[in-house]
């Protein structure tokens, strides 16, 4: 399989600070790379632009959900047979890419889950946060039936089968437990691979308030309930 | 008596509302019908109170007043969970119009 077959996507929202670093990063992987900008208000379209990589454009903010569903249409137009999705906020290192893809390329998986908590991963994880992913993970476990160590990292490659199999209907951060609920329920193959993920004053930030669990929680209990 | 006469007038004035509205097709028969019932029995329970004995009797309530509460609360949640699921799906619809956009002007980009 060629590197360019490997198309890195990357969902951005007002990312001007760390947008030109996360694709010199990618760069340095392939240059197959999607940025889906989900309507920023700052520079960081033109900075993309800038570096010559892909951009598509949401007219209006419809969530990182939604912006995985158009980046993942869009590589696979162009024939990609593995996308991986990576944050913009600089958090994730395109070195775990290769490693990343592996258990793809060799065919033995599906879907490949970056994970901050398993031997050999690095992080510099405040224990406060640890302790609402490991929440999170238990939650996922319990509602899918699947047990992860790490079931919200951003970090995760799909193989080209997958990425069309997999239907994501919730357009906010509910869908990582959406995937997993995917997983389960298309009995996709799946493992777990360490990654680094390295946090900064401004990823934490940007990233997910630890409140905002809940709101998932229950977002995806009424789901279940009342949705099927 | 004048609430009964508030009341009444209320529900005329939404009842005549649904017929102009079925009569212009922009609602269905079937909701239209429910609508149009539901309003005719706020009318009658208003000029008939003692018809919610009945209506308590059958619930197994105490007072005719208390079922009213209790369907009104059903009906209330109901509604509610009907608004959801519009709403989520139209949602979907935005996004995935928002979706289509981006793809276009892509390749739209690329052509010029």
């Amino acid at each position: 399989m060629t590197k360019s077959l490997v198309w890195i996507f990357i969902a951005a929202y007002n990312e001007e600070a760390t947008i030109g670093a996360v694709i010199d990063d990618c760069l340095g992987v392939t240059s197959a790379i999607v940025v889906v900008d989900d309507c920023s208000t700052d520079t960081t379209v033109d900075i993309a632009h800038r570096k010559g990589v892909v951009v598509l454009c949401h007219c209006i903010n419809r969530g990182k959900g939604a912006a995985i569903r158009t980046g993942t249409a869009y590589a696979l137009s162009q024939g990609a047979d593995i996308i991986v999705h990576f944050d913009a906020d600089g958090q994730h290192h395109a070195f775990d890419i290769p490693r990343l893809i592996q258990p793809i390329l060799g065919g033995r998986v599906d879907v490949v889950l970056g994970s901050r908590f398993l031997n050999g991963a690095s992080t510099n994880i405040s224990p406060a946060r640890r302790a609402v992913l490991r929440l999170g993970s238990y939650f996922t476990w319990f509602f899918s039936g699947i047990r992860l160590s790490d079931a919200h990292n951003g970090l995760i490659a799909f193989s080209r089968t997958a990425a069309r199999t997999i239907v994501f209907t919730e357009d906010r951060m509910a869908y990582a437990s959406e995937l997993i609920d995917e997983i389960r329920r298309l009995k996709i193959r799946y493992c777990e691979e360490p990654v680094t993920i390295t946090y900064t004053d401004y990823s934490r930030g940007k990233g997910q308030r630890s409140s905002n669990a809940l709101a998932i929680g229950w977002k995806m209990i009424w789901k279940k309930l009342f949705l099927g | 008596m004048t609430i009964q006469i508030l009341i009444t007038a209320v529900s005329a004035v939404i009842i005549g509302k649904a017929l102009s509205k079925l009569k212009r097709r922009e609602v269905h028969g079937g909701t239209c019908s429910a609508w149009i019932l539901f309003w005719i029995a706020v009318i009658a329970l208003v000029w008939q109170p003692n018809l919610t004995n009945y209506l308590a009797y059958i619930l197994q309530v105490t007072r005719g007043a208390d079922a009213i509460f209790y369907l009104s609360l059903v009906g209330i949640f109901y509604l509610l969970f009907r608004i959801f699921i519009r709403l989520e799906r139209m949602d979907q619809e935005i996004t995935t119009i928002v979706r289509e956009i981006a793809l276009l002007k892509n390749r739209k980009d690329i052509k010029s």
